[in-house]
C-alpha cells in the first residue's frame, strides 16, 4: 500500500470497519517520518510527543472508520491524520510556531469544525485506570463479543457468522450477559 | 431495567433513534433518575471497550514504531562509521605520502613472524616518551556496568497476596504450589529446576509462565525471561500484566536494548493503570 488513493482507500475503510487492525501499522509506518518532519517544524515537541500524537491520530482515524463517522474522506488520509495528530499536540498546549508556507492541513486545521473535536476528551487517570481494570475482568471471549458489538459496531448477524453461533438469540445473551456484567464490574468499582 | 429499555439505550448510542425519539430518550434520561444512572453506566461501558482497543492498538503502533526505530538506526550508524573510516584512510593516505620511507627490507631468509591475531598492541607505560596522548573511549551512554546498577535499584521479585502459598495443613502441596512456595520464599533456582516437572497445562499458565520469568530475572538470566514476558504480555491473560511490563522494560535495560526498554517504559509512563508508572517515567530520564 504505497499511497493508497481511490480503490485503495476504500479497502482500508474496509479492512478498517471489520477490525483489522494490521492495517493499521502499514498507514502508521506510512506516513509516521513525514509527520514527525511535517510536524516538528510546527511544534516546539520531542519526537516522543509527536511519537504519542501520531499514535493518538492513527487510533482516532480508526476509531472514526470503526463508528461509521468516516465512509468516505474529503481530505486525503494523510491530510486527516497530521491534522488530528496537530490537534493532538494543540491540545496538549504544545506551542505552534508560525509558519509562512501553509498547506492544506493547515487550513483544515484552522477552519473545518470537524478537527475542533479531535481527539476527543480522554477520562481522568483514576478514571480511567477502573474502567480498564472492570474490562479486564472480563473473559477473553467476552471482551471479543463486546468488542465486535460495541466498538466495530457490528450487527448480530455480522457477528454470528463471525463466530459461528447457532442462532442470533444465542448471541444476544451471551452479549446480554457480558454487557450486564461489565456493568456489574463498573457498579462495583464506583461503589469503591 | 426493562429489555425494551437497555434496547432503546443501545440505539440511541447507535445513533439509531429518529430525532424525534432522540428528544424523547433525553428527556427521560433527565427526568427519570434510575434511567438516567442506566444511561450512564451504559456509556461507561461502551468507554471502557472503546479504552482497551486504544490500549490494544497503541501497544500495537508502539511494536510497530520500535521496529521501524531499529530499522532506520542501523543504517545511520553504518553510514557515521562509513564516513569515519574513509576519514581515516583519507588521514593515513595523506601521512604516508608526506613520510620518506626509512625501514630497511628485511634480508629475504629472515623468518618473518605475526603476531598472534588476538594479541593486543603493546601500550607505552605511562609517562614514557612515545606515549601518545590517550584516546578518548567511545562515547558509551549505558555501559554494561551502569545498566546492571540500574537493573538492581529497580528490580524485585514480583509479591503480591495473589502470589502467597496457602498454607494448608497436613495434605502433600501440588507441584504447582511447591513451585510456588519455592518462588515465594526466595529459592528461584528450586523454583525453576520444580517447574520443567510441572504438569504440560501447569507448563502453558500464563500466571506461572510469569513467576518462571520472576526467577530467571532474579537469577540474572534475562535473555530467557524476555520471550516468556513479551509472550504473556501478547496473550494478555495474565493478572500479573501491569508486573510483566516493568520487568520487561527492566530486562530489556539489563541486556543492553535500550530502544526497546525506552519504547516500554514509555507505554508504562502513559499507562495510568501501572503501578509503575511514576518508576518508569523516572528510570526512562535515567537512560534517555
Amino acid at each position: 500500500m504505497k499511497n493508497p488513493e481511490g480503490a485503495e482507500i476504500e479497502a482500508l475503510l474496509q479492512a478498517l470497519a471489520e477490525g483489522r487492525t494490521e492495517w493499521l501499522d502499514q498507514l502508521y509506518a506510512q506516513h509516521r517520518e513525514g509527520f514527525f518532519r511535517w510536524a516538528g517544524r510546527r511544534f516546539d515537541s520531542s519526537r516522543q510527543d509527536l511519537e504519542d500524537a501520531w499514535q493518538e491520530a492513527v487510533f482516532a482515524f480508526y476509531q472514526q472508520v470503526a463508528s461509521r463517522n468516516i465512509t468516505a474522506l474529503r481530505y486525503s488520509v494523510r491530510s486527516w491524520l497530521f491534522a488530528v495528530g496537530a490537534r493532538r499536540l494543540l491540545n496538549y498546549h504544545r506551542k505552534m510556531r508560525r509558519v509562512l508556507w501553509k498547506d492544506e492541513i493547515d487550513e483544515a486545521l484552522l477552519h473545518d469544525p470537524v478537527f475542533q473535536h479531535f481527539p476527543g476528551e480522554e477520562p481522568l487517570a483514576d478514571e480511567r485506570a477502573g474502567l480498564l481494570s472492570a474490562i479486564q475482568e472480563l473473559s477473553p471471549q467476552c471482551r471479543v463479543l463486546l468488542r465486535e458489538r460495541f466498538f466495530l459496531e457490528k450487527s448480530i448477524a455480522e457477528i454470528q457468522q463471525l463466530f459461528d453461533y447457532q442462532s442470533a438469540n444465542a448471541l444476544s445473551v451471551s452479549l446480554s450477559r457480558c454487557l450486564g456484567r461489565l456493568k456489574e464490574m463498573l457498579r462495583a468499582k464506583a461503589r469503591i | 431495567m426493562e429489555e425494551q429499555d437497555q434496547d432503546w439505550i443501545e440505539r440511541y448510542f447507535r445513533g439509531e433513534l429518529p430525532t424525534a425519539e432522540q428528544a424523547a430518550f433525553e428527556r427521560r434520561a433527565a427526568t427519570d433518575a434510575a434511567f438516567g444512572a442506566e444511561v450512564e453506566l451504559h456509556r461507561k461501558a461502551l468507554q471502557a471497550i472503546g479504552l482497551l482497543e486504544k490500549e490494544v492498538v497503541l501497544r500495537q503502533l508502539a511494536q510497530k514504531g520500535r521496529e521501524l526505530d531499529a530499522q532506520r538506526r542501523p543504517g545511520v550508524r553504518w553510514l557515521w562509521l562509513g564516513s569515519a573510516l574513509l576519514l581515516l584512510l583519507a588521514i593515513w593516505g595523506w601521512w604516508r605520502w608526506g613520510q620518506t620511507p626509512v625501514s630497511q627490507p628485511l634480508p629475504p631468509d629472515s623468518p618473518r613472524v605475526d603476531p598472534p591475531p588476538d594479541t593486543l598492541p603493546l601500550k607505552p607505560a605511562p609517562g614514557t616518551p612515545n606515549s601518545t596522548t590517550p584516546q578518548n573511549p567511545p562515547p558509551v551512554a549505558l555501559d554494561r556496568a551502569a545498566r546492571e546498577r540500574l537493573f538492581a535499584a529497580n528490580f524485585s521479585p514480583h509479591k503480591d497476596p495473589s502470589l502467597e502459598p496457602s498454607l494448608r495443613g497436613g495434605a502433600q502441596p501440588a507441584p504447582a504450589e511447591q513451585f510456588q512456595q519455592h518462588y515465594w520464599e526466595g529459592r528461584y533456582g528450586e523454583a525453576l529446576a520444580l517447574f520443567d516437572s510441572l504438569p504440560p497445562a501447569a507448563q502453558t499458565n500464563d500466571n506461572l509462565l510469569f513467576v518462571r520469568a520472576e526467577c530467571w530475572l532474579a537469577t540474572g538470566q534475562a535473555a530467557l525471561a524476555v520471550p516468556v514476558l513479551e509472550q504473556i504480555l501478547r496473550n494478555d491473560r495474565t493478572r500479573y500484566m501491569d508486573a510483566a511490563a516493568w520487568h520487561l522494560a527492566l530486562a530489556y535495560l539489563r541486556l543492553g536494548r535500550l530502544d526497546a526498554a525506552r519504547a516500554q517504559l514509555q507505554h508504562l509512563r502513559r499507562n495510568p493503570a501501572s503501578p509503575w508508572r511514576n518508576q518508569a517515567a523516572a528510570l526512562l530520564r535515567r537512560i534517555s
